[in-house]
């Protein structure tokens, strides 16, 4: 058993870095150049994946949330805390990565419209998550209450989401469902295609070594509790 | 160039110091686990 899972793990690397190769082909020299913008428009191929990833791991944070609620099993609050973790990294790489596109295209590192505000508050709800976890000690009222604002905060991702169609934005209006004038050459539909698979892979990936981690942690507390009812 | 070069470094630094980071725990915590295992077994003898 253990062995399959060692070799689905190896191959899911594997196949992660063959991705994360061809990806980097792709935004660097496949893609053709933007027009207006030039080079700094690649940051785009990885700008996009990240928000992808960063909603896709919130979203599961709001489902394992959920469900530990109505299940009270802590295997669901594990992986809520884990997906939680990666969330807040890959959303912390929007808000990076997002600055230093617009400081060349619009001439300012940051701007207050809706788009930018709201992913911000979505960084601050999960940083809010993972602290409540750090310094909660009773371990179900931390699951409890981690797994509520897990639920209550997932609320802001759809804001996001539709901020640049609901409000007039500084934020560039989306390029693919954009409506008239919106799309991507083939060329660059493909690059941000491939980059969304391969950030989907290293998600993933991490997420497996998280939770990996969470059980070597569970494993260490039950032969600790082990030897103090010993001794 | 330098702006694409800089959002690109950020991203991989990042995701590979989590790695590493995560590597770094998973070490620790093994270690942990075989002391503690060493303890338990000789508090059984």
């Amino acid at each position: 058993m253990n062995t399959t899972k060692d070799t689905c793990g190896a191959l899911l690397v594997a196949l992660t870095l063959v991705a994360m190769i061809v990806s980097l082909y792709m935004a660097f020299l496949y893609a053709p150049t933007e027009a207006t913008m030039g080079d700094v428009q690649r940051i785009f191929y990885f700008h996009v994946p990240s928000a992808w990833v960063a909603f896709f791991a919130f979203f599961l944070v709001f489902v394992f949330s959920l469900v530990y609620l109505v299940r009270r099993d802590k295997r669901w609050d594990n992986l809520a805390a884990a997906c939680a973790e990666i969330g807040v990294l890959f959303c912390t790489l929007v808000l990076i990565t997002g600055p230093i596109w617009a400081k060349p295209v619009w001439g300012v590192w940051w701007t207050w419209d809706a788009r930018l505000t709201l992913t911000l508050v979505l960084w601050l709800i999960y940083i809010a998550y993972l602290m409540l976890r750090h310094y909660m000690t009773d371990p179900e009222r931390r699951a409890t209450f981690s797994a509520v604002l897990g639920v209550v905060g997932f609320i802001d991702v759809p804001l996001v989401y539709f901020s640049i169609r609901w409000w007039r934005t500084q934020h560039p209006q989306p390029v693919m469902s954009g409506g008239e004038n919106s799309g991507l050459e083939p060329p660059m539909l493909a690059t941000l295609l491939v980059c969304l698979g391969t950030f989907t892979l290293l998600f993933l990936v991490l997420l497996r070594h998280r939770l990996r981690l969470q059980s070597l942690r569970e494993e260490a507390d039950e032969i600790q509790d082990r030897l103090e009812q010993a001794g | 160039m330098q702006w694409l070069f800089a959002a690109f470094a950020v991203v991989w630094i990042a995701v590979f110091l989590y790695l590493f980071d995560l590597g770094r725990k998973q070490r620790a915590i093994a270690k942990e686990i075989e002391g503690l295992k060493a303890k338990l077994a000789r508090g059984k003898d």
